[in-house]
Parts: structure tokens; sequence; C-alpha cells
């Protein structure tokens, strides 16, 4: 952790943007669009209007809270791949609250108030107990947490599918109804923004980097995931610590998923994790699980699909792109990111053989 | 091959572990690199290996100047070395090791291969299963396997950095007789970097010694080893001085355990330790004292029988909990085991001490720099550990253990120290048996094992036997001790 | 410490400068004096189904009316864009200048109603969706819906014409009371056409639809409408009408055509759908929304717009003219000469009023009455279509 390796990280993710921007730019020629208009739009739909501002804050939220989770899972050296399922299990554990509510709520008096912090405790106990299950998996069946993630990712899916086409559907989509707005997390009057999930975000990204900062929490699992037999020597209880890295990974996921429901969609439909568990590992792959980085990185990524957006509704026809492309740009930029990583590493063990040898 | 250093300078921040070394080493000489822990051994060692490049001066082969950039430009000039904590791949067989770095073209010929594999450790006189994988060998046979690889690319020049700690006395012998035939019929050069003087003494013909950086003597064998501890430390030392501690209540029981080791299985294991006595494990290489003291910490199963500390069953118990109960375990792996490479010393304390949830970095860089004062660790509260020397690594190990602890599970404990440390450490290991504390300690070294322990546990094809009267012996006591290991059955007197 | 504190700077200083670049280039939105209409559409604009066609609806709009731009987002569903909301959407169209805008899926209807109170001076119109028929919508929105149940009976009879096994299958998508009149119409005109022109006794017709579940193949949540193709054919089906987004049915009964089997398909929605494969085509029935919305931006335009419920039909002189028809079919290679001169008889029958397949006596599948004796169904009741009719194979409802 030095100056140089700071520097580095800010050239491997700065060279990755050059390569993405670089390959969608020819992509776009290829279609005849316009990449440089494309590019100022983009920055002018993202930035330009407080609307498009509170975009972009609001889609950052559950991707960071997420990579907040991811943070402590990978100085573990646990690679948390199903925080996706965690996040949607947090939607569904939201949801069984949320679609009791009714419209009017004005008899519940004091009860009202407490209808957001049960959904969201709800929704954290239904992430942290799909993380549970997975570190059970790798701690008591020796199933490694990857696999075990993929398979639960996949049974939630089928649990969210079968709920929202089952007994929780109302009308003809597969959906439930909309929630009522006491059960929704309050949204400011203009903007599409919630200060209450603003900072709720803050403070569990804010909790986060403390523990791993300043306690013997954080302390245990940065030396879990460098050796985890040395950790032991030294008095760490690995397992249980691995187990509570992965709820508490698994409790910020659900909370994103809360977020998707009680806000962003203000329902739960399939897919409704949409795909930000895995943004959440992609960001803090991006940053090398430097926390510190996490929270621009999650604004940057949240920008792309708000400005895809923009170009879409563009009337310029020349800088429309599909929805897909946004997607092709952040997955370009993610290969680029950890290639240029991989070539740092590789530089830099190549530096390390020849300079000295530990 | 005559091989020449000259003015080799290396700084590591402001510290100036090798400060203008200018050494000779002549064909078909064995040559001794003495000093201190953190003397400078291991860095001059891996400049002139080609691990890393020195901050100025210059390597000389047969007169004519070369500079690596890696080791393997180092092994085609014919300088390889056999390194302090073995840096073969743990999880391939012997055979895939032995083939890593040779240049064969894209398809390896196994057979051919094995059949180099097989002709160089005959001509060193080694046994190695080319089908083992690696991380089931003991060190010694990880050393065995790395020499039979140097010397099959070409080695013409070996330099072994403590290649004894951790071997046992026979794989010693071999390895030894070896070494003196490679130089007389070969004219190979060899280099032996140690702490132990009757090694040195054993087999080499000159020595150089280093203190803080420098050159500070030169001298052809036979020298006496009192001279060369006084040129290591600048003061010769008092011989360790023995006696016994009272004894307390009974803190560990071992009923009839029986457990797999390496190579066997170790059957109808009894022994009882009461606080205050020091037992020394004894036995060949992988006979299953080190897999004893680990079942003693919760560490490897038991396959019958049963352990209580303080009366109280271990079975079921994690390391962590027994910790809790005063049991500490200290191995011998290091830096695989026991210290986190890229963790600070001073996050060492943080993690190895008890305390509340939030870590006091103020008060814990201040127990750290105390620690590094208590045992003389060279390095900083802020030092990644993987930078300390392999001494200062081990010393680091041992300022680990928590205080007030009951029983002292210790593999190795001096493993990679110099003569001082290893005085030093076993006053700081003595002193807390007088606290109160039990030690059970394995080492290689016979000497260490009759020099400290109360009692010897032999381990021998898979018996456990006690003897507790070789002190009273009237013959060589670690000679006795070895034909006990070798197999000799044991008549109390 | 140092190096610690380099570093949070540099992170300070690249979210300062990312921000600052983004807030240096803002520049001022669109201008207000042209017109701009939205459409958004659920799946991809060149689906060669339904969205397809309303994407060709918006080109049809800005070629007739000068002056009119569009801005047409396709894909807007949770799959394809996972953190875009219907709401975001509208809003930036909204941003750009748009002053309507239409929502092309059943889907919208509760977000387009919302925004439509948030934007009271923008005008919807929310395809196939019947809140103004029900009153509940604001008076800026509107419904527009072609009516396909004339194709569907047309397809029908095609099927009807064709089949040599007697057994006709329906490829549904999910259950609701615009995929129950559709299946229904398909229904009446097969049996009216195997009756009339066949001279066949209908209860010797065997009509199935299976439910897939949703508009196209979601695998693991819907059938896969391939297996159910490929189960009509097993089970005697030789005609596959589709009421699906997809083009599955016309895939399968295609292989199997090739195999040398005697079967056919009807798709749906799009014009150019036989396109699939024309040669077991028996014609398409499709959806061309061009002169609807040209009305109503034109209505708009004029300031002589006012909130409706509208079912625009087929213009009977040509069902296929793409200016004034909103919902055609399209003959298939497959049909012979002859057939194609009945079912252009049975159309005519059906423009003129000779033909009302939505007649009495009718019962519901289980066995309640839908239309008594000579009693003809209003508008209302066909599109509220609460169940399949007696005779028709299949499920009414989701359970
Ligand atoms: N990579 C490094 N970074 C910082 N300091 C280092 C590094 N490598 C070695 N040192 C320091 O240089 C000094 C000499 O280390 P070296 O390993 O050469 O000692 P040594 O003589 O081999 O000791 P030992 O007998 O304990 O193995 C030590 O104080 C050590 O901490
Ligand atoms: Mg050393």
């Amino acid at each position: 952790m030095n100056l140089a390796k700071a520097r580095g990280a800010l050239l491997t993710f700065s060279g990755a943007l050059g390569v993405a921007l670089v390959l969608i730019a020819l992509i776009m020629l290829s279609l005849d669009k316009a990449p440089l208009a494309a590019g100022r739009r983009f920055l002018d739909g993202v930035f330009g209007t407080p609307s498009a501002r509170a975009d972009v804050v609001m889609a950052a939220l559950p991707m960071l809270l997420c990579a907040a989770g991811l943070l402590l899972t990978f100085t573990a050296g646990l690679w948390n791949i199903g925080v996706e399922g965690q996040v949607t299990m947090g939607a569904i554990f939201a949801t069984i609250i949320a679609r009791t509510i009714p419209r009017d709520v004005s008899e519940w008096g004091i009860l009202a108030a407490l209808i957001l912090p049960a959904e969201l405790l709800l929704a954290m106990l239904g992430g942290a107990l799909w993380a549970g299950l997975t570190a059970l998996l790798k701690l008591r069946g020796g199933i490694n947490e990857i696999f075990g993630g993929v398979a639960l990712n996949f049974i939630s899916v089928n649990i969210l599918l079968s709920l929202v086409n089952g007994p929780w559907r109302v009308g003809t989509f597969p959906q439930t109804a909309p929630f009522a707005s006491a059960a929704l997390l309050p949204r400011h009057p203009e903007l599409r923004l919630s200060p209450l999930a603003i900072a709720i975000a803050l403070i569990a990204f804010g909790a986060v980097f403390m523990a791993l900062r300043g306690t013997r929490f954080g302390l245990a699992l940065r030396a879990i995931g460098r050796n985890a037999k040395s950790a032991g020597i030294l008095g760490v209880r690995v397992e249980r610590h691995i187990l509570w890295a992965m709820i508490a990974c698994g409790a910020l996921a659900g909370l994103a998923g809360a977020f998707q429901v009680l806000f962003t969609r203000g329902r739960l439909l399939p897919n409704i994790s949409g795909g930000i568990g895995f943004m959440g590992v992609l960001i803090v792959l991006l940053v090398g699980v430097r926390a510190a980085w996490v929270l621009p990185v999650a604004l940057f990524v949240a920008t792309v699909p708000v400005g895809s957006l923009k170009l879409a509704t563009s009337l310029d026809s020349s800088v429309q792109i599909d929805a897909a492309l946004g997607n092709v740009f952040q997955g370009a930029l993610v290969l680029a990111v950890l290639i240029g990583g991989g070539i740092r590493a590789r530089l830099a063990a190549r530096r390390k053989e020849r300079a000295e040898h530990g | 091959m005559h091989v020449e250093l000259h003015h080799i300078t290396k700084t590591f921040g402001g510290l100036r572990a090798n400060d203008a070394l200018s050494l000779s080493f002549a064909e078909g000489r064995i040559y001794a690199l003495l000093g201190e822990n953190g003397a400078g051994k291991s860095t001059l060692m891996k400049i002139l290996s080609g691990y890393q490049p020195p901050d100025s001066g210059q390597i000389l082969i047969d007169g004519r100047a070369v500079t690596f950039e890696t080791p393997a430009d180092a092994l085609r000039c014919g300088i390889g070395m056999l390194h302090q904590d073995p840096l073969d791949v743990p999880n391939l067989t012997v055979l895939d090791n032995f083939m890593l770095g040779r240049r064969e073209g894209l398809l390896p010929k196994r057979k051919a291969a094995r059949a180099a594999l097989e002709q160089h450790a005959a001509r060193l006189g080694f046994h190695l299963d080319p089908f083992r994988y690696v991380d089931s060998l003991t060190i010694g046979e990880r050393q065995q396997l790395e020499i039979v690889r140097l010397l099959s690319l070409g080695a013409r020049l070996l330099i072994l950095d403590e290649p004894t700690t951790g071997i046992s006395a026979e794989q010693k012998q071999t390895l030894f007789s070896s070494l003196k035939r490679l130089a007389a019929q070969e004219g190979m050069t060899i280099i032996l970097v140690s702490h132990k003087l009757e090694d040195v003494a054993a087999l080499c013909e000159e020595v150089y010694v280093l203190r803080g950086g420098k050159l500070v003597g030169h001298r052809h064998m036979p020298t006496s080893i009192d001279e060369l501890v006084t040129l290591m430390f600048g003061q010769s030392l008092p011989p360790p001085a023995r006696r016994q501690s009272a004894l307390g209540e009974e803190i560990l029981r071992a009923e009839a355990v029986s457990l797999t080791a390496r190579r066997l299985t170790v059957r109808d294991l009894w022994l009882s330790v009461r606080r205050g006595e020091v037992i020394g494990l004894a036995g060949l290489d992988g006979s299953g004292q080190s897999d004893f003291l680990r079942a003693c910490a919760g560490l490897q199963p038991l396959n019958g029988g049963r352990i209580l500390i303080g009366g109280i069953p271990i079975r079921g118990k994690g390391y962590a909990e027994l910790l809790r109960m005063g049991v500490a375990y200290a191995p011998s792996g290091r830096l695989e085991e026991g210290l986190v490479d890229g963790l600070t010393l001073t996050e060492h304390f943080a993690l190895a001490r008890a305390g509340g949830a939030w870590i006091n970095w103020r008060a814990m860089t201040a127990l750290a720099a105390e620690q590094i004062g208590r045992y003389n660790i060279r390095g900083m509260p802020h030092s990644p550990v993987q930078t300390l020397s392999g001494g200062n690594q081990q010393r680091a190990l041992i300022a680990l253990l928590p205080e007030n602890l009951r029983l002292l599970l210790l593999e190795d404990p001096t493993r990679g120290l110099d003569v001082e440390s290893t005085a030093w450490v076993w006053q700081q290991l003595l002193a807390r048996r007088d606290q109160g504390a039990a030690i059970l300690f394995t080492s290689p070294d016979l000497d260490e094992i009759v020099t400290y322990s109360d009692r010897v546990l032999v381990f021998c094809d898979g018996r456990a036997t006690l003897v507790s009267d070789l002190a009273a012996s009237t013959r060589n006591p670690a000679e006795q001790l070895g034909e006990l290991i070798g197999g000799k059955v044991y008549e109390p007197r | 410490m140092l190096y610690a504190s380099l570093r949070r700077a540099l992170v300070v200083v690249l979210s300062a400068a990312l921000l600052s670049v983004g807030l240096l280039a803002a520049s001022p939105s669109a201008a207000q004096e042209e017109w701009v209409v939205g459409f958004v559409l659920v799946g991809p604009q060149n689906d060669r189904g339904w969205s397809q066609a309303h994407f060709e609806g918006s080109e049809y709009v800005k070629e007739m009316i000068p002056g009119v731009k569009t801005i047409v987002v396709d894909k807007v569903n949770p799959a394809d864009r996972p953190n875009v909301t219907l709401e975001q959407v509208i809003e930036n169209m909204i941003e750009q200048g748009a002053r309507i805008i239409f929502t092309t899926s059943d889907d919208f209807g509760t977000e387009t109603l919302a925004a439509a109170e948030k934007f009271p001076e923008v005008v919807f119109i929310h395809v196939s969706g019947s809140a103004v028929l029900e009153g509940e919508a604001p008076s800026n929105v509107g419904n527009v819906m072609g009516k396909m149940e004339f194709m569907k009976m047309v397809a029908g009879c095609a099927a009807a014409l064709k089949t040599q096994t007697n057994s006709i299958g329906y490829l549904g998508p999910l259950i609701n009371d615009e995929t129950r009149r559709l299946v229904v119409s398909t229904y009446l005109g097969a049996r009216y056409c195997y009756q009339t022109y066949r001279g066949l006794d209908p209860a010797n017709l065997k009509f199935e639809v299976k439910w897939i579940g949703f508009w196209f193949n979601i695998p693991g949540v819907t059938a896969d409408p391939t297996a159910v193709a490929n189960d009509f054919f097993n089970g005697g089906v030789d005609v596959l009408i589709s009421g699906i987004d997809t083009t599955e049915g016309s895939v399968v009964a295609n292989q199997r055509a090739e195999r040398g089997e005697t079967v056919f398909a009807i798709p749906y929605d799009y014009v150019g759908a036989c396109e699939v494969a024309p040669k077991i085509c028996l014609g398409v029935p499709y959806f061309n929304w061009g002169p609807s919305y040209v009305r109503i931006v034109k209505a708009v335009m004029d300031g002589t717009w006012q909130s409706s419920w509208d079912w625009d039909g087929p213009n009977w002189e040509d069902v296929n003219d793409r200016d004034t028809s909103a919902v055609g079919y399209i003959f298939g290679d497959a049909l012979t000469e002859a057939e194609k001169e009945t079912l252009s008889a049975f159309k005519k029958g059906l423009g003129d009023g000779s033909i009302n397949l939505f007649v009495g006596p009718l019962n519901f599948q289980d066995g309640t009455p839908f239309l008594a004796e000579g009693e003809v169904a209003t508008d209302e009741q066909i599109w509220y279509m609460p169940q399949l009719l007696e005779g028709m194979l299949g499920v009414s409802k989701a359970d």
C-alpha cells in the first residue's frame, strides 16, 4: 500500500477506461453512429440535470451496498458470487411485508413508523440467511462458496419466479401489485431520490470501511484472506469469521434488494436484482478490494445505465444506441481492468523476483 | 569456477543489509557464511544467486563481471541456491517439480526427466519417490529434491541457506557426505549458511563471518567454535545452565492415543505432563512427534484414545478454544503456518492479543515496539513480516505467544536462530516454565533436546517411549538418544 | 500514513474531476418548436412481432406528418434494461420535448397513469389498455387497440379449410381477457368455415389451446413453445396457430414439413412474420398501427384530441391497406388459389356484416350461456371475454 501502488491502480483504471471507450467508439462507428457526440450527450445527460444526477446516485446505492458487503468477503478471500441471490432474497423478504401494507395506514398510528424498519430488517435477514447457507455449505459440506453461491442464485431466482407467477401475482403479468406508498422508501418531492436510502447506504458503507480499518474483525478477515492457516494459529476463529463475513455481506445485499423493491421498482417482479450483485463484484474487482475507491467507482458504474438511456432517448439518431451497448461497455471496462491488473501483477512479480525475494 | 564478490552493498530503506562486502570463493572448496540473525547472509546469497540485484558492487566469475536479471540467469552461469524457505510448488509431484525450469521445448519428456531425477538422486545418495506430492514430503526431502534439481540444471556453485534446520540427523549425514564428495570429486563450490557451528566444523574448509552487514572475519578451518562465536557476536557465550523448576498440577494427559503421522501410525501413546515440566519430543523426521503436538493443539484428529488438558478432554474443541484455555502452539513453518505474509508486525500483535472489537492502533504499535525490543527482533512495527530475516521471523513467532500460558506446544522453536538467540529464546521459554507453563517441543537437534528437556518422548516405529533419566546417564546423552531414535530398545536402569 | 493521505486525496480529485467534466459539458436541452412523439416498446424493435409492428407505426408517423420527430426506446423490461424504469424513460422523453407518448405494452398501464398525473400537459396513449373505458384515466390519457379479432377469425378459417386431421392447435401466451377473446375469435372463425365451406360437422373439429404462460419463451418460467408445438404435432394437429410474439410455431412446422409431414402454421403480430417459413405459412394476422397513430398525433397537434378508448377496425375494402386499416391479414404461400378465394369471400362477409360470428346461441366452456339465441355481443362483452367457449379444449383461467 503505497503511492506507487495507488498510482498504478489509477493508471490501470484509466488505461482500461480508455481501451473500453475506444472499443465502444469503434463499435459505434461501425454502426454509423457518432461516438463523440454520444460522449457529449452521455455526460450532459448524466450530469446535466438534477433528476439525472439523482438517478445516478440512486442507481449507485444498491451496487454500493453489495460492493460494501463484498469488500468483507473478498478481504477474507471468499468469492461470494451468491450475492446476486442474496439481493433477490432481500427483495423477496421485504415484499413479504410490503405487499400486505394497505393504501391507507392513517389508522395505524405509531405502527406505521415501524413498517419500513421491519421491511428493511426482514430484507437483511433474507440476504443473511442465503449467505449463511452458502457459508455453511462451504464450512460443513466442503462446497466451494462459488459453486454454492451459483446454486443458491439459481434457487432464489426460481423462488422469485414461482412467487410472482403464483401466489403473489396480481394481474396478467408475473409481478405483484405496486406497493402502497407507506411501504416504500420515502421519496424526495421532486426528484427520484430517497435521502433515507442514501443515508442508510452511506452509513452501511462507512461501517464496513471502519470495520476493515479499525476492528479486530476486519483485521482477522485480512489475515484469513492471506493465510487462513496462520490466522488460525494466531488465534482467529476462522470458520466463525467466514460465517459472519458472509452473513454481513448477505445482509447488505438483502438491503440492496429491499432498495430495488421499495424504491426503484415499487413492486416485486422477475429479475428484480437486475445484476446489481454482479455489478458489486465487478466494482470490488475493479478497485482491487481497496475500500476507498468503491464509492467513486460505484457512482461511475451507475452512470452507464442512466447515460445509455439518455442516448437511447436522444432525438439525434446518430447517438441512439442499443440497450446492449451499455452492457458491452461495462463488460469491456471490467475486462480491460482485469487484464490491465493482470499485466501489472505480472510486471510487478517479475520486478519483485528480480528485486527481492521473501 | 572461481567466484568473487566485490563491494556488494544493499540497503532496505535506511538499513544497510550488506555493506561493501568483498568475498571470494574458489573451485572445489566448501565455505561457511556465518553471522547472527539479520546479519545479511540471506541478502548476500540472494544477490549472488540472482534473486535480487545489489545497489552497487560486482560479481565476477573467473574474473569476468556478470549481472543477473533473474535466478535463471545465475543458474545459467552455474550458481544455484537452496532457500531457507522451500520454493517448490506443494501441490505438484516430485517429478513435476523436478521438471520445472528445465528447457525441453513444449512437450516435456517425463520418462527422460524421471531417469535424470533418479540418476542425480543416486549420485547424492538420496531416495526420492517421483510420484509423491511435495506437500507430503518432509522439509529434508524437499531440500533433497531442490538440490537434485539445481544439480541437474548445471549448478557448479551451490548455496545452501540453513539446510540443516528442520532435517533429521540421519538426513544431515547423507547431505554432508554427498556435499563433500561433490566438492572433492566434481570440483563443486559450496557455500553453507548456518547457525550450527558443529555443522560448520564438520563440513566447511573456510569461514566468512558477517555482522551488521559487514565482513568481520575470514578463517580457515579448523578454528575453535569459541573464536567463531566471538567473531559473530563480539563476545563468547556462557554455556546454558540447566536447572529444574518446581512441578505443579497435571496439565496434559494423553491416554492410549493413536494418530496417523506422515508415514506411520503411532499407537498407544501415554503421557502425563505437569506444569513446570519441559518435555522434548525426539524422533526421525516424520515419526509422529509434530503430529502429536498438533493433536494436543486440537489441530489434528486422533484415531483413538483421548487427550485431556487440565482434566478436560479436548475432543471437538478447536485451537481458538484451547488458546483460551491457556494452550499455545507455534509451528515451524513460519510463513506457511504461523505468520501472515503481507501483514505487519503490529497487525500480528493486534490479532494475537485478545481485546475488544476496536483495535487501538497506537497501543498495538507500542506493544509491537516493546516486543520488538524485548525479543530483539530486527524490524519495525510496520515491517511486513516477510521482510524480516528468517531468524527474526522465528523470534516474532515466539514473541506472539500470549502471556499466562499453561501449556506451550513448540515445533522446532529455535529453527534458524543463531547460537546467541537460541540461548536467549530458551531463557524466555524457561522463564515461562518457571511461571508455571509446561513445554512440549520438538527439535531435530538432539543436543537441544538433551539440554532443555526434563524428560524425552522418543518416537520410533510407531511407538512413543518416555525416557526420563538421560541426564543421569554416564554416556553422552545425545548419542544415547540418537540410538533410541534409530530403533534401539530403551532399557530403563 | 503520508501515502495513505495522498491516496485519499487522489480519490477525491478523481471524483471531483468526474463531476466537473460533467458540469462543464452541460448544455441546454432540446428546442420546443417541433413536435416530438415518444414510443416506448417492451421488446426489441426488430422482433418480427408486436414491438416491431409498433416501431413501424412510429416510422409511419414520421413519414406522414412532416416536422414530427420520434423517439423510440425499445427493450423497456427488467431483463434487458435492469436498472431502468418506465418512469425514467418517460421523463427522459419529456426532457427531449416529447408531447405525446405511446406506451405500447399492457404491462405499462399503472406507470403510464402515474406519469400522466405527473405530466398533465403531455398526452399519453396506452396501447391495449382500457383505463379510459373504465373511467380510471386522467383526461390526458387515451387507449388504442386494433380489432385483431376479425383477422383471427380469418386465421381460424384458413386453418379449418386446410386441416386434414380435423385438429387445430393454438399456441397461447398468458391468459387474460385479450388473449381469451383472440382464441375465441379464432375458434369461431374455424368452426364457421369448417361447417360452411367444407360442409363438415363442427363437432368433429378438435380445437385446442395450450398456454405457455407469457408472450415469449422465458426458459424455466414459461413452457417451452418449441416443445409445446412439437406436442401439438405429435398429437395429430396439422395446423398450428400462434398467439405468441415469437415464431417458434412456424419454425417447428417448417422443420416437420421438411421431414415430409404435411403441416402448416399461422404466425402473429407482424406483417412480415410469414418470411420465417413461407412454404408452410397460411398467412398472418397483423397489426398496422400507423393509421391510428397518425390520427391521434394529428388530433393532438390540432388541439382536437380528447381522451378516448379506441378499438380500431380494418378497412374492409382492403384490410391490407397500409394507410387505413388497423389490422390486416396477409395470405401465405401455402394457401391454394381456391382457398384464397374462399377466405376472401369470408372476409367480405365479415366486412359487410353478413357474417357475424359473435351471435347467440353461444355457451361458455363451463356450459353457462354467453349469448342467447340471436343475441349480438357488444364490444364490451367481447373485450372482457371471461372464458373460452363450449367446444374448445384448453384452460380458461390461470390457476
Ligand atoms: N525485502 C526486505 N525489505 C526490508 N528489509 C529486508 C528485506 N529483506 C531483508 N531485510 C532486512 O535485512 C536484514 C538482513 O536480512 P537477511 O535475511 O539477509 O538476514 P540473515 O543474515 O539471513 O538472518 P537470519 O539468520 O535470521 O536468516 C534484516 O534486518 C532484514 O529485516
Ligand atoms: Mg537468512
